[in-house]
């Protein structure tokens, strides 16, 4: 999950809520049932991915650009961290190019 | 006409024939037993409640019933039944009333999904209502039981209902569990509150039911809106803090206390999001009622 090459998608489309309240949000997933706790890069990242694949990098500027970082090993690290908890919780869904 | 207006024999009677058809928040009750102290239970605790006819429609039928055999002699048992059938094993014939309150609350949580429910007391002032969700041994009970004697009016002690139509509070004030240490704490709080004799050894250890004061059993229909939601937990030697939580941390922790909230799928989500839109989200610890009940006043107070 880690190479440029990586795709993300929502897990199940059109099967989220989310209500956020200042920095933290509660997801629900129509899907599984399941209501989760997360932060704001976890909501960015849901909200940029309805609708549409992207791959990881887009991904990695996108919410970089939007929180005013750096696009540096950390922040990389950091994201890609954030997608593999969203990925294990089935709220994304990666495949590789 | 309220339960009050009828002897006991002319409750008991009622239970062995047709039932007793009564009011209990939105829910309409129908008994049947000829258990002396379930008669005498809901003579004592259920006497502010309105009689129903006996030809309405009832939300759940319950039968309280002695176990037959051998072992009556020895060991007797009670069979809670509801619509005939046996949901749990039975319990001791001296937890024949706790067993009732139990029950109830069971058949309420599991088949009353017009409502969000949620395992919490809920109390209100100047219509505007407390939700406060909590985990046994948190002293939930204790301090609704400390609030409702000091001028709030109980919605419950057990189950905060939560209508899916239009997010109003829907009181069901029902008699306050009490458990162990707490029933004399609020026994000397409030010396005028009506108990049930004290049941030993059941699985929650003895337990006593405190009488819902008179206006919240009469004020039953009058719904209200949440105006905060309060995590309680007794700490012993603890002053009243009131700390704020954050509405994320205490949208999941009402999902966590609720009882039907993975029944409603999505329109429950939603319903429980706008109440704690709605709500100040507050920690709560404290040791002394007193306080207790100075924070809450407060609380009601400030806006």
């Amino acid at each position: 999950m880690e190479n440029a090459a990586t795709l993300w998608s929502l897990y199940a489309a059109d099967e989220l809520l989310i209500r956020t309240w200042e920095d933290e949000a509660v997801v629900f997933d129509a899907y599984s049932g399941n209501t989760y706790l997360v932060d704001q890069m976890a909501v960015a990242i849901l909200q940029y991915l309805d609708g549409k694949t992207t791959p990881q990098s887009k991904l990695v500027s996108e919410c970089a650009d939007r929180f005013g970082y750096e696009v540096d090993v950390d922040f990389t690290a950091y994201l890609i961290s954030v997608l593999n908890r969203l990925a294990g919780l089935k709220l994304l869904h990666c495949e590789s190019r | 006409m309220s339960l009050s207006r009828i002897s006991n024999l002319t409750i008991l009677n009622a239970c062995g024939d047709e039932g007793l058809y009564f009011s209990v928040g939105p829910f309409i009750v129908c008994l049947h037993t000829s258990i002396p102290s379930v008669i005498e239970g809901v003579a004592l605790l259920y006497g502010d409640y309105p009689i129903a006819e006996t030809s309405a429609f009832a939300d759940y039928h319950i039968t309280l019933q002695a176990t037959a055999g051998v072992r009556r002699w020895y060991r007797p048992q009670v069979n809670f039944l509801f619509d005939g059938y046996k949901p749990f094993k039975p319990l001791p014939l001296s937890q024949s009333m706790p067993s009732f309150e139990w029950g109830l609350n069971w058949c309420i949580a599991n088949n009353a999904h017009q409502y969000l429910i949620i395992h919490a007391a809920v109390v209100e002032k100047n219509g505007r209502a407390v939700i406060l969700p909590a985990p046994p041994g948190s002293g939930k009970s204790t301090l609704c039981a400390a609030l409702v004697n000091r001028g709030w009016r109980l919605f419950s002690d057990e189950l905060a209902l939560i209508s899916m139509k239009n997010g109003n509070l829907v009181p069901i004030p029902r008699p306050v569990n009490l458990k162990n240490d707490s029933i004399e704490i609020i026994k000397s709080f409030a010396p005028d509150a009506v108990f049930s004799q004290k049941v030993r050894d059941t699985n929650k250890g003895t337990v006593s039911l405190m009488k819902a004061p008179g206006e919240s059993a009469q004020r039953s229909t009058e719904v209200a809106r949440a105006a905060w939601v309060v995590f309680p937990s007794y700490l012993a030697g603890a002053d009243a803090t009131l700390t704020s939580k954050p509405k994320a941390q205490a949208c999941m922790a009402l999902a966590q206390n609720a009882f039907n909230y993975n029944v409603l799928g999505a329109q429950g989500f939603k319903v429980l999001s706008s109440v704690v839109d709605a709500s100040d989200c507050y920690e709560f610890g404290y040791s002394q009622l007193d306080e207790a009940i100075e924070v809450f006043d407060g609380l009601a107070a400030s806006v």
